[in-house]
């Protein structure tokens, strides 16, 4: 005979029944919301207005007709954008309630838009409170901000394939990460991140309209072939939570390189006439030393790559080794000077994008202690050493190009 | 003199032409011999095994309404009972419940004695014991427990034993009857006694150690204990691959939870947790959502009713119509429901999910239990969420962990947890491997 084990005893007792039952019971239907009463936000636009001290939020939330598969729309928008004001910015977002019929989702929230406006006068330093501080919104969202135009206006342009704005901005960003490794993905908490340590500044993309405002408002859009699209444009430079100046073309890929995201990007060098050909670099992988002595700083960047050549626009002889090594050669220096240019450039801004600060902070500590406060002055003069290692592998399906 | 001599049977459950060849026929062959001898050779007379003589009146009737033949003979004290027994019964057929594609095609009848042949024709054992009763104070059906001495546990067989003999009531129609009188827990939603009517099945059980009752009447053979685990696996684990076998084990679990949290889980995240779903599911759900106009825990318990209704009526309906019917229940509901915009597609899909995953469990008995237990988890997901699946989950597994069938715990050997026996749980090892097993709760030492 086993010993009865006491705690399936309790199980049989009708406390525990009860118990759990008013823990069902007692819970209530708190969050309880029907699909067809909620409404889906997928981006948020954030502008702020200097002279009303009032922010202003465009939603863009998604109309699910529009989107089914089987469409059952009747051919609207297959998004809704809308603005309200509010002192803060949640005062905004509940503001919504007096214009729209439904009861906004922040939970699938895909892209924040910043005005430049926002970005310029008032600062990034407080605006992403929100973000953390409620359970509902996520915060691995990408931010992106508008360059020269109003961020509605960047919502409101209407994409053709995939049928969500905001998601095509997305995807954009995505893309030229994964593919260029330019403009890169700067989430959220990354930007809070930058904000806090004083070793870092964000860095944010910056997203502008190409063509007819107007016309990429409206359905017309979809219908001509001659759209109004949105393009990244330049890499929006911050100190102390404002944007001071933009880095544009191929100088963004610095930052990607130097934090390591970037994977893949290309380079272009001249060859025997005036053409060019283009270098693929893959597997991209960045190492980075910041040393302090008697008020200097020096940043040596050493980057290893793996090269392979895309396109060949002159006839060379790249089955020759040494013609091979001198491309080798070449596209490693020319990417140094890419890299070596967007950080000269961060440094006119005096706002350490890179983050080169938080990497002294790691590995000076004591050094880092006393000059944290001049950081950014030390950073706009730091000498700065970029090595690349590039090793081509491949020429592609064929060696000679043609016409031999 | 004349000796008045009668015969007595019942036309119908004795079999008539035995009565005539090996009773009637030798009896008038010898009717001139004179009466003392006739009297004192009158069982060498008749050729027939088992005759027993009987001196009251209740043990004749009785024995003439379970179809024996009475010979009374004038002047003795006492009748000859002779076994004639035939009672009519369809051939073995395949079984319709419990069908394999690889393993016997025989099946239980509703004759016992076909029944405990079938077994004894697979098991050639001395071990192998079968003890008789009646059951029914007026149906008197024949209740019969087997098992095998050297495998079965002592008290287990002995507690079997005491509940079949406390059982009261006036008829046993089905084993059901005896199933909710020997039941550990009368209250519970899942099955602690499995039913077969399948004789290898029985057999396979009989060999772990499990006690089988055949009950007169029925084709059903009722297998005690029973654990959960046990109810997941099918005579064909064993017939094909081992790697198949613990395929198709995880296959029918996972048929087991859909077919009772598909449709919570569903309403669950579309009326309390959108943030759980991808956006793009979401958005297309929602759009199909649009212009529902039920709350989903209505749209769900109509679809879920509708089914059943369903179902119900393809068990009732003459086979004839049963066409009509699909055609009726899948344009019907599938279809037009859908297009006219009452329920989603996705609803749909989901009712038809859990239709089909409660079809895959190979006790019918398991998708019962799945069958009313989603009913409760779905009223409690729409009331709140995952939130309320979890505390009735919880209450569903105290509820399961304190059960016990003849006195193993139900939940063994996950619950108490044995290492030793998980070799046929969720995955089932090769035969080798599983040789000398004991089955799954059945250690003497388990038992309470």
């Amino acid at each position: 005979m086993k010993k009865k084990v006491k705690w399936v005893n309790g199980v049989r007792s009708p406390l525990w029944l009860m118990f759990l039952c008013f823990c069902v019971f007692l819970s209530g239907c708190s969050n309880y919301r029907e699909l067809n009463q909620i409404s889906f936000v997928l981006g948020i636009g954030i502008d702020y207005l200097p002279d009303q001290d009032e922010y202003v939020i465009t939603l863009q939330v998604v109309n699910p007709s529009e989107n089914a598969a089987k469409s059952t729309g009747s051919g609207t928008t297959p998004v809704i954008n809308y603005q309200t004001r509010g002192k803060t910015l949640s005062d905004a977002a509940l503001n919504t309630a007096k214009v729209f019929s439904r009861q906004n989702i922040f939970s699938h929230i895909e892209l924040i838009i910043i005005g430049e406006e926002l970005a310029k006068k008032e600062s990034l330093n407080f605006i992403f409170d929100i973000f953390e501080r409620s359970a509902e919104v996520r915060v691995n969202v990408p931010v992106l901000i508008a360059r020269g135009t109003n961020v509605k206006t960047i919502m409101d342009t209407l994409s053709s394939i995939d049928k969500i704005p905001v998601r095509t901005l997305v995807a954009k960003i995505e893309n030229s990460t994964k593919l260029i490794g330019e403009y890169g993905e700067t989430k959220i908490y990354e930007i809070i991140e930058d904000l806090t340590n004083a070793g870092s500044e964000p860095a944010i993309s910056g997203i502008s309209i190409v063509g007819d405002k107007k016309r990429g408002a409206s359905k017309d859009n979809l219908e001509s072939m001659d759209k109004t699209y949105t393009q990244l444009n330049g890499l929006a430079i911050f100190r102390k939570g404002k944007l001071v100046g933009w880095l544009d073309g191929k100088k963004t890929k610095s930052i990607q390189i130097i934090r390591d995201k970037a994977k893949f990007t290309h380079t272009e060098i001249p060859c025997t006439d005036g053409h060019y050909i283009t270098i693929a670099e893959t597997r991209l992988h960045t190492h980075t030393d910041v040393d302090l002595n008697n008020h200097q700083a020096e940043i040596t960047i050493q980057t290893d790559a793996y090269g392979s050549i895309n396109e060949l626009l002159c006839n060379t002889d790249i089955d020759k080794h040494d013609v091979l090594q001198e491309y080798e050669q070449k596209s490693a220096r020319e990417l140094e000077k890419e890299i070596k240019d967007g950080i000269i450039a961060a440094q006119e801004l005096k706002s350490d994008v890179f983050g080169f600060g938080e990497i002294l902070r790691i590995s000076h500590l004591k050094e880092w202690n006393e000059h944290k406060d001049d950081w950014n002055e030390l950073f706009s003069r730091a000498k700065v050493n970029v090595h690349v290692n590039m090793d081509i592998q491949g020429t592609g399906m064929r060696i000679k190009p043609y016409p031999y | 003199m004349i000796q008045s001599r009668r015969l007595v049977h019942i036309d119908g459950i004795s079999n008539s032409k035995e009565i005539n060849e090996h009773i009637l026929e030798p009896l008038l062959q010898y009717r001139d011999l004179d009466i003392e001898t006739f009297n004192k050779n009158v069982k060498q007379i008749i050729a027939i095994s088992n005759i027993k003589e009987k001196n009251t009146v209740t043990d004749i009737l009785a024995a003439v309404v379970s179809g024996s033949a009475v010979i009374l003979i004038d002047g003795e004290p006492s009748a000859l009972i002779v076994d004639t027994k035939e009672i009519e019964s369809r051939g073995i057929a395949e079984p319709t419940t419990q069908t394999v594609i690889r393993g016997p095609k025989d099946s239980f009848t509703e004759n016992l004695r076909t029944n405990t042949s079938l077994v004894r024709a697979r098991i050639q054992s001395p071990n192998l014991r079968l003890e008789q009763m009646k059951i029914g104070a007026v149906t008197q059906t024949a209740v019969e427990m087997m098992y095998l001495k050297d495998m079965a546990n002592e008290t287990i067989v002995n507690d079997v034993r005491q509940r079949l003999q406390k059982i009261k009531i006036n008829g046993v129609l089905e084993s059901g009857y005896i199933e909710s009188f020997i039941q550990d827990d009368r209250y519970t939603p899942f099955p602690t006694v499995q039913n077969t009517e399948r004789p290898d099945v029985v057999v396979g059980n009989l060999l772990e150690g499990r006690i089988a009752i055949f009950i007169s009447g029925t084709p059903y053979v009722l297998i005690v204990p029973v654990t959960f685990t046990q109810l997941f696996q099918s005579p064909e684990d064993y017939y094909q691959n081992q790697y198949i076998g613990s395929m198709l084990r995880m296959l029918r679990l996972v048929a087991f939870l859909l077919a009772m949290y598909a449709p919570a889980l569903y309403v669950a995240a579309i009326t309390h947790h959108q943030a759980l779903l991808p956006t793009v599911l979401l958005v297309s759900i929602a759009a199909q959502r649009e212009a529902v106009p039920f709350p989903a825990i209505i749209e769900a318990l109509i679809m879920e009713v509708t089914f059943e209704v369903l179902r119900e009526a393809g068990i009732r309906m003459p086979r004839a119509v049963g066409p009509a019917l699909s055609i009726v229940g899948a344009l019907i509901l599938g279809q037009a429901a859908v297009e006219a915009g009452f329920v989603s597609a996705a609803m749909v899909i989901i009712v038809s999910l859990t239709a089909i995953a409660s079809f895959a469990l190979p006790n019918y008995n398991l998708a019962i239990t799945a069958r009313i237990l989603r009913f409760l988890l779905l009223i409690v997901a729409s009331y709140c969420g995952l939130y309320g699946v979890l505390i009735a989950s919880l209450i569903i597994g105290m509820h399961m962990c304190g059960l016990k069938s003849f006195g193993v715990p139900y939940l063994a050997p996950l619950a108490p947890f044995s290492l030793a026996e998980q070799k046929d749980v969720l995955f089932r090892f090769s035969l080798q491997s599983l040789m000398a097993r004991m089955s799954p709760g059945m250690k003497k030492n388990n038992v309470k």
